[in-house]
C-alpha cells in the first residue's frame, strides 16, 4: 500500500473514531501513532509519544495562550461585559435596533480583552438579554445579536485561534492580531449595519431604547476606559514592538487583575475561579495540539499534504475556484465540528496547497478565522448557540438559528468583501514591515 | 463489583488529579508575575532577569501536565458528540468503553514512552542552558501527568463497562 493511501485511511479512521465521539486531541494522537507505526516502525513511533508531550509543553510560545486565557477569564469573572454593554447601551440604545447595536458593539469591545467567542457570548447572553427582553425586542433578533457578535471573540486580537493559526503555520503571532483588527472592526460594522436594515424594514423587531443626555454618555464611558487602555497597551504594544506576545499577554492578564482590584472584585472565589478555567482550558488546547503534533508528523511522512498541495496546484482552474471549495469545505466541517479542532485539523493539509496557490499566509489565516466564527453559530453543531440556549431558556433553540440567518449573510459578505480587497487585512501588518506572500 | 471498584478507584485517584491541579493555577500566577517582572526589569531598569524565559518553559510543563488528567475527570478535553447522543443508552454505553479503552490503551504507552524519555534525560544530565536547571524532573512530571490520565481513563472505561452490563 502507498503511504498516500495510507494517509487517506488514517484520516478517514480519525472521522469514525471522533464520530464514535473519542476526545479529539486523543483520537488525533492515536491515529498519527498506529500510521507511525506503520510507515516507520514502532520504535521511532514510540519516541515520538514519549518525547513530543513534553517538547510542546516547554515552550516559551505557547506560554502566551495559558496567559491571554487568564486575561479573559479575569473579565469574565469580574464582571466586566456588564460595564461595557452600559456603556454602549447609552450610546446606541436610542436608536432604531438601538440595544442589539449596543450589544455586537460591546461584544466586539469585550473580545479586545478576552480570546473566547463562548466567554463572551455566555456573557452577553446573561447581560444583554434581560435588556432586550425588557424592551419587548423580538427573541431572534435579541439571541441572534449575541450569539452572532460572540463569535468577534476569535477575530479581534487576543484570540486564541489566531495564536493556534500562526504556530501550525509557523506565522508571527504579531502579525496576524494585527492584521484582525481592521477585518475584526468590518464584521462589527456589517452586523450593527444587518441590525440597522432589519429594523428599518420592520421597526417592530426592535424598539428604540431609552435616550441618555451627553453628560450621562460621557460618565458612562469611565467604567469603560481601562479597559481601552489596556488593549491599547497590549495590542498596541505588540504594533508598536514593545512586547513579543508572551509579555504582552502577562501584562494584560495583570493589568485586568488590577482593574479588577480596583473595582473590588478581585475576591478569592473570583480569582480561583479563574485560574481553574484558565487551567482546564489550556490543558484541553494542549491535548489538541500534542495531538495535533504527532499526527501532523504521520502526515507528513504519509507525503499525502505535498501530494495534494502538487495535484491542486497542477489543475486547469483559477486559484478563486479552489479556494472558494476551500472555505465551502471548511464551512461544511463546520457543522459538525468545533472550529479550533477543525482549524487544527485541516489547517496542515490546506496550507500547502494556499501557499502553492500564491495566496498570503496571513490573510489566509483572517479567513478561515471569519470561517470558524460561522461554525460557531451554523446548525446542528452551533457551539454558540448551545451556549446561548443554555442562558435563555425559555427561547426555543430553532428561534436562536433563525435570529442567525442575517448575521450569517453579513459574514459571507464580510468573506467575499476580503476576497476581493486583501488589502484590508495585509495593510496594518504592512506598516509593521510584513512584506508577505501577496500573489494578489 | 465493578461499580465498587470504579468507585474506590475513582475515590482515590480523582482527589490526587484535583490536588495536582492546585500545583497547575499556581504554576499560571508564577508565569505572570514572573513575565510582568521580567518586562518591568527590562523597560525601566534596563537589564533582565537571567533564565526567565526557561523558568517560563518549565512552568509551562507543570502547568499542562498536572492539570492534564484532572480535566479529564471534568470532562474538559472536547469531544465530537452529535451522533452517539442518538444512539440508545446501551450502544452509547459500548461506544464508550471502545473509545476511551483504546484512550487508556494509547496513553498507557504514552506514560510508559515518556517514563522513557525522562530517565533517558537524568542519564545524560540534561540542563537548561542559563540557570543549568535539571530537564528531568520535569520530563517525570510530563510522565505522572500522563499516568494519571491514563488512569482516569481506564476509570471511565470500567464505568462503562459497567453501565453496559447494566442496561
Amino acid at each position: 500500500m502507498s503511504p498516500i493511501l495510507i494517509g487517506v485511511i488514517g484520516i478517514l479512521v480519525l472521522f469514525v473514531l471522533l464520530a464514535a465521539k473519542m476526545q479529539i486531541g486523543f483520537a488525533m494522537a492515536l491515529v498519527g501513532f498506529v500510521g507511525f507505526i506503520i510507515l516507520n516502525d514502532l520504535e521511532s513511533a514510540l519516541g515520538l509519544i514519549g518525547s513530543e508531550p513534553f517538547d510542546a509543553s516547554k515552550s516559551y510560545l505557547l506560554s502566551v495562550i495559558p496567559l491571554f486565557i487568564l486575561m479573559g477569564q479575569f473579565a469574565t469573572f469580574s464582571n466586566m461585559g456588564k460595564e461595557i454593554y452600559q456603556t454602549a447601551y447609552k450610546w446606541l440604545g436610542f436608536l432604531p435596533g438601538g440595544l442589539a447595536m449596543a450589544t455586537v458593539g460591546a461584544c466586539s469591545l469585550f473580545a479586545a480583552i478576552s480570546g473566547s467567542s463562548l466567554a463572551t457570548a455566555a456573557t452577553f447572553g446573561m447581560v444583554a438579554l434581560p435588556e432586550m427582553k425588557k424592551f419587548k425586542y423580538s427573541d431572534a433578533l435579541a439571541t441572534g445579536c449575541i450569539a452572532a457578535g460572540g463569535t468577534l471573540g476569535i477575530l479581534i486580537p487576543p484570540s486564541t485561534v489566531l495564536i493556534i493559526y500562526g504556530i501550525i503555520t509557523e506565522q508571527s503571532i504579531v502579525n496576524l492580531f494585527i492584521a484582525g483588527v481592521i477585518p475584526g472592526a468590518l464584521l462589527s460594522f456589517l452586523f450593527i449595519l444587518t441590525i440597522y436594515v432589519m429594523c428599518k424594514i420592520k421597526p417592530s423587531l426592535g424598539p428604540r431604547g431609552p435616550r441618555f443626555t451627553l453628560k450621562e454618555k460621557v460618565v458612562s464611558l469611565k467604567d469603560t476606559w481601562s479597559i481601552l487602555c489596556l488593549f491599547m497597551l497590549v495590542i498596541g504594544g505588540m504594533y508598536a514592538g514593545w512586547f513579543t506576545p508572551t509579555p504582552a499577554a502577562a501584562v494584560g492578564a495583570f493589568g485586568t487583575l488590577i482593574i479588577m482590584a480596583i473595582k473590588k472584585r478581585a475576591t478569592k472565589e473570583n480569582i480561583f475561579n479563574s485560574l481553574k478555567a484558565t487551567c482546564k482550558t489550556t490543558t484541553m488546547i494542549f491535548g489538541i495540539i500534542i495531538g495535533a503534533m504527532i499526527f501532523q508528523y504521520f502526515m507528513t511522512i504519509s507525503e499525502l499534504p505535498d501530494f495534494l498541495a502538487t495535484e491542486v496546484t497542477q489543475m486547469q482552474v483559477s486559484r478563486h475556484v479552489v479556494m472558494g471549495l476551500i472555505i465551502a469545505l471548511f464551512i461544511v466541517l463546520g457543522c459538525f465540528m468545533e472550529g479550533l479542532s477543525i482549524m487544527i485539523l485541516a489547517v496542515p493539509i490546506v496550507f500547502p496547497i494556499v501557499i502553492g496557490l500564491g495566496y498570503d499566509p496571513i490573510w489566509f489565516g483572517i479567513i478561515i478565522t471569519l470561517v470558524m466564527e460561522m461554525s460557531l453559530i451554523t446548525p446542528p453543531v452551533g457551539v454558540n448557540v448551545f451556549v446561548l440556549s443554555g442562558v435563555a431558556k425559555d427561547v426555543p433553540m430553532e428561534t436562536i438559528f433563525k435570529g442567525i440567518v442575517p448575521f450569517w449573510a453579513a459574514m459571507v459578505v464580510c468573506i467575499i468583501v476580503l476576497m476581493i480587497f486583501p488589502e484590508i487585512v495585509t495593510f496594518l501588518p504592512g506598516t509593521m514591515g510584513y512584506k508577505g506572500g501577496l500573489g494578489f | 463489583m465493578i461499580e465498587k471498584f470504579a468507585q474506590r478507584a475513582s475515590d482515590f485517584v480523582y482527589p490526587v488529579c484535583k490536588y495536582l491541579d492546585y500545583i497547575a493555577w499556581m504554576a499560571v500566577i508564577a508565569m505572570m508575575l514572573l513575565t510582568v517582572a521580567n518586562v518591568l526589569a527590562t523597560k525601566v531598569f534596563n537589564t533582565n532577569i537571567l533564565g526567565s524565559i526557561e523558568i517560563t518553559e518549565l512552568l509551562m510543563v507543570i502547568c499542562v501536565f498536572f492539570s492534564f488528567a484532572n480535566t479529564e475527570v471534568e470532562e474538559g478535553h472536547i469531544s465530537v458528540d452529535l451522533l452517539v447522543k442518538k444512539l440508545k443508552p446501551k450502544k452509547q454505553a459500548i461506544m464508550l468503553v471502545i473509545t476511551q479503552g483504546l484512550c487508556a490503551i494509547l496513553f498507557a504507552c504514552v506514560s510508559w514512552s515518556s517514563l522513557f524519555h525522562a530517565i533517558e534525560k537524568q542519564e545524560m544530565g540534561e540542563v537548561t542552558m542559563d540557570l543549568l536547571i535539571p530537564l528531568y524532573p520535569f520530563a517525570y512530571i510530563t510522565a505522572l501527568g500522563c499516568f494519571l490520565l491514563c488512569l482516569v481513563l481506564i476509570i471511565k472505561t470500567i464505568i462503562a463497562i459497567d453501565k453496559v452490563f447494566k442496561s
